[in-house]
């Protein structure tokens, strides 16, 4: 019964031991990689404590929002998420940090030859997508619009990794995926004419929870270290 | 008879009882019942794909599952607990890793799969089947594990009664055994029918997901959460009184 | 012939058989409890492996150790009869005894009537009673017409009041039909009423065979005397004088010199409350252990030295009381005394 007790007083004073020196990162996790990074660099300039990664699919991040979940600080992958969290939370505005392209995203080597995303149109091959709820899957939707290709996936992804893995496998023959994730490896790209091409929109929204120091993680990321930050991964400014 | 349970002990079954209890009635508390109909009316294709996938992974999981069941439970041979382990990894699994696990030996470039491609053109990944594999792969452990139950608990002397009347071992096994285990077997078939209705990790990472040949229900109400969270509520509602009902009619069979 | 040589393990017991049988005779196979006979039975049906030895049967082979030969069960022509009848619960009665004859529903309805169960085919095992359920699981193994027949204490789970008309009802069955036929009992009435010769079975050995006649007059061990009703002494007796072996002396009017066993019926046993006087030669002075009043009789237990029980009218046993020293005479001519 004493052990319990103790039990859950930790668990309670875990919850409670974040607000004031710990700033919680929610992210989509096309972001994931970069995050971490970003995480270092800003803790180097303002030590005031950690900073906590909390990496999801964007719809997750939503619902997490919406239900209270102790972010203070989300990176999303598309303006409309971050509209939808600013909305929700009612505090900081939508900024627009970093831009990103899409990209074909075919076996090492690129066996099959693949060289626009009209060649994704051939029935014979396995093309594997995100899925429309989720943010690279709408620019996909975007891009084939765009592109005036029908494609029937195999398969519509729950995230942007999960495509990059099914070809890193060698179980799809191509994906669409976004330029940034050809830098995990395992894989070739094919790029998209930027005719075509969507840009992509990564947006920084504070959290009425993260306070000032909330705010001041994102003023970070538009800044020259911040944004030296994206450009290493890959990103667009 | 209540005043035999001590205090501790009910105290702490309410705990439980909350606790399992209150996040469904939160569900029930949030569906919209108006467009309840509706919503369950959009999603008639991962209904369709989820009733087919169910029904035959659960007969894929009773033909496999209670010869299984059988043999581990009057088997003699030497590493029974081994084959009794390989064939619950499933249950302690975590339903991605099962998929992973899947992938890894049944899609295209694994040793299995890759086979399978060659020699007859099949893939699995991506296709009902492979849905109905993966369902499987998580269904066979339950089934088993109440097979083996039930027929451990039929009285060997009736087998040998039954021997001595000229039944041999499959005889024994069609007259004897699976009448006397039916109750334990309609239980498993119940249980492990529920836990294939379920199948979402094992499901989107090896067949994937696409509406119409491998979105299941589950699938279905999962990327609904993003698009009409009440719809996903409703889905959620509908697969929750099919498991109660499963659960319902299970335990009636299994505690007798 | 039915030969069996053989010796079979189950956990720490073992069983060492030689029986041999005509099917010309019923056997009953007496003993106490945990002897081993149920062992015996289930050994013979094929569903408890011998380590050591054969079981032919009538030319055929059933098991031979040595030659690693062994048939299982269904291949035996054999026709067991557990305890409680053990019928399949799930199956109506006519089912179960459908069962051994690829459901022929005519032969099981015909074995049925032959035992007055007509009306029950349809009634399923739970609904029987046990003298019900025991004749249903005989008609189940009658109707395969077995070569070997084996009832397993078939009356044990009868009630008092039908146990004899169900016993006239094996015994007219047993008769009349040929093939060996081996029942297991610890009742001796039992024995007695439905075998043509017993077999007695002690500590997984069989200690004795003959009719129950051969039993009664010349018991070769204690379990054996005891179930006649017998005194029963071991010992060494020279000119007619037998040292018993737990002590105590007893004069015998006929006894070989050597080793021998000595039995006195307890109705040859007289118990005074003074001295007696006259012929008997026998006489010692003992304390009345224990008195047990039967049906008709009073079995009254001395020790002394000697051990011995007295069978006595009610009348005879009025006078006595528990731990009263009373005076116990036999005649030599009631010591029965043979090689042993």
């Amino acid at each position: 019964m004493q052990v319990m007790a103790a039990a859950l007083l930790v668990m309670v004073a875990g919850a409670c031991a974040g607000p004031d020196s710990e700033l919680v990162l929610g992210v989509a996790s096309s972001l994931n990689e970069v995050s971490a990074d970003l995480a270092e660099a800003f803790s180097a300039v303002s030590p005031d404590g950690d900073v906590q990664l909390s990496a999801s699919g964007s719809q997750v991040l939503v619902s997490q929002v919406r239900g209270g979940a102790p972010l203070d600080v989300v990176l999303t992958a598309d303006a409309a998420t971050a509209q939808a969290i600013a909305a929700l939370d009612g505090w900081g505005d939508t900024v627009r940090v970093a831009g990103n392209r899409m990209v074909i995203a075919v076996a090492e080597g690129n066996p099959l030859g693949i060289e626009a995303v009209s060649d994704l149109a051939n029935g014979e091959l396995t093309i594997v997508v995100a899925a429309s709820e989720v943010p690279a899957g709408a620019y996909t939707d975007e891009l084939l619009r765009r592109a005036n290709v029908r494609l029937i996936p195999a398969s519509n992804e729950a995230s942007v990794r999960g495509v990059l893995t099914k070809v890193r496998l060698g179980e799809a023959d191509a994906g669409i995926v976004y330029q940034t994730d050809l830098l995990v490896g395992g894989i070739t790209g094919v790029p998209i004419s930027d005719a075509i091409n969507p840009t992509v929109d990564y947006y920084a929204v504070a959290l009425e929870s993260g306070g000032s120091r909330a705010t001041e993680f994102v003023e970070f990321l538009l800044t020259s270290d911040g944004q030296q930050v994206f450009a290493k991964h890959g990103f667009a400014p | 008879m209540t005043r035999q349970i001590p205090t501790r002990l009910a105290a702490l079954a309410v705990v439980g009882v909350l606790l399992v209890s209150l996040p469904l009635l939160g569900l029930l508390a949030r569906v919209p019942w108006t467009g309840f109909l509706g919503d369950v009316d959009d999603a008639t294709q991962a209904l369709q794909i989820s009733a087919v996938v169910s029904a035959l992974a659960t007969l894929a999981a009773v033909t496999l599952g209670v010869p299984l069941g059988w043999v581990l439970a009057r088997g003699t041979f030497r590493g029974r607990t081994v084959l009794r382990a390989a064939v619950l990894l499933p249950i302690v699994l975590p339903p991605v890793v099962s998929g992973v696990a899947l992938l890894a030996s049944l899609g295209r470039s694994g040793p299995v799969g890759g086979l399978l491609d060659d020699l007859f053109g099949i893939t699995l990944p991506f296709t009902t089947a492979g849905a109905v594999v993966a369902a499987t792969f998580v269904a066979v452990p339950f089934v088993t594990l109440v097979a083996e139950a039930g027929f451990r608990g039929v009285d060997r002397e009736l087998e040998d009664i039954a021997a001595t009347l000229g039944a041999g071992p499959w005889r024994r096994f069609r007259r004897v055994a699976i009448p006397q285990a039916a109750p334990a077997l309609a239980a498993g078939v119940v249980l492990g029918w529920a836990r294939a209705l379920g199948e979402f990790g094992a499901t989107i990472t090896f067949a994937g997901n696409l509406p119409g040949r491998t979105q299941t229900l589950p699938l279905a109400i999962f990327f609904e959460l993003e698009q009409d969270p009440e719809a996903a509520f409703s889905l959620s509602v509908l697969l929750v009184l099919v498991s109660v009902a499963a659960l319902a009619v299970a335990r009636r069979s299994w505690v007798r | 012939m039915l030969i069996g040589a053989f010796t079979s393990q189950r956990g720490s017991f073992s069983l060492l058989v030689e029986i041999e049988a005509s099917p010309e005779e019923i056997v009953a196979v007496v003993g106490p409890n945990g002897a081993g006979k149920s062992t015996l039975l289930r050994t013979l049906a094929g569903l408890h492996p011998i380590e050591t030895g054969h079981v032919r049967v009538d030319e055929e082979t059933w098991e031979d150790a040595a030659a690693g030969v062994r048939l299982p069960a269904e291949h035996r022509s054999v026709g067991y009869v557990p305890q409680s009848g053990l019928l399949f619960p799930h199956l109506t009665a006519l089912e179960n005894v459908a069962f051994g004859v690829g459901g022929d529903e005519a032969a099981a309805r015909d074995a049925l009537e032959r035992l007055d169960l007509g009306s029950y085919a349809a009634a399923m095992p739970e609904s029987l009673s046990g003298g019900q359920t025991q004749l249903v699981a005989f008609a189940r193994a009658l109707v395969r017409q077995p070569v070997l027949l084996l009832l397993d204490e078939p009356l044990a789970s009868v009630d008092v009041a039908h146990r004899s008309a169900i016993r006239r009802l094996i015994r007219r069955e047993l008769r009349d039909r040929r093939g060996y036929r081996l029942l297991v009992t610890h009742d001796p009435v039992e024995a007695a009423a439905l075998a043509d010769r017993v077999m007695v079975m002690e500590e997984g050995r069989i200690t004795q065979v003959g009719t129950i006649d051969d039993l009664r007059t010349f018991p070769r061990s204690r379990y054996a005397a005891e179930l006649v009703g017998m005194n029963f002494f071991r010992g060494q007796a020279v000119g007619g004088v037998v040292a018993a072996e737990g002590g105590g002396t007893l004069i015998s009017a006929a006894a070989p010199d050597g080793p021998v066993i000595a039995t006195v019926h307890p109705r040859a046993v007289s118990v005074y409350s003074t001295q007696p006087s006259g012929s008997p030669r026998n006489v010692w002075h003992c304390t009345i252990a224990a008195i047990e009043p039967s049906l008709d009789q009073v079995r009254i237990h001395v020790t002394g030295p000697i051990d011995l029980i007295a069978e006595v009218t009610p009348a005879g046993a009025s006078p006595f009381v528990e731990g009263q020293p009373v005076w116990v005479s036999v005649k030599a001519s009631e010591v029965m005394t043979y090689e042993g």
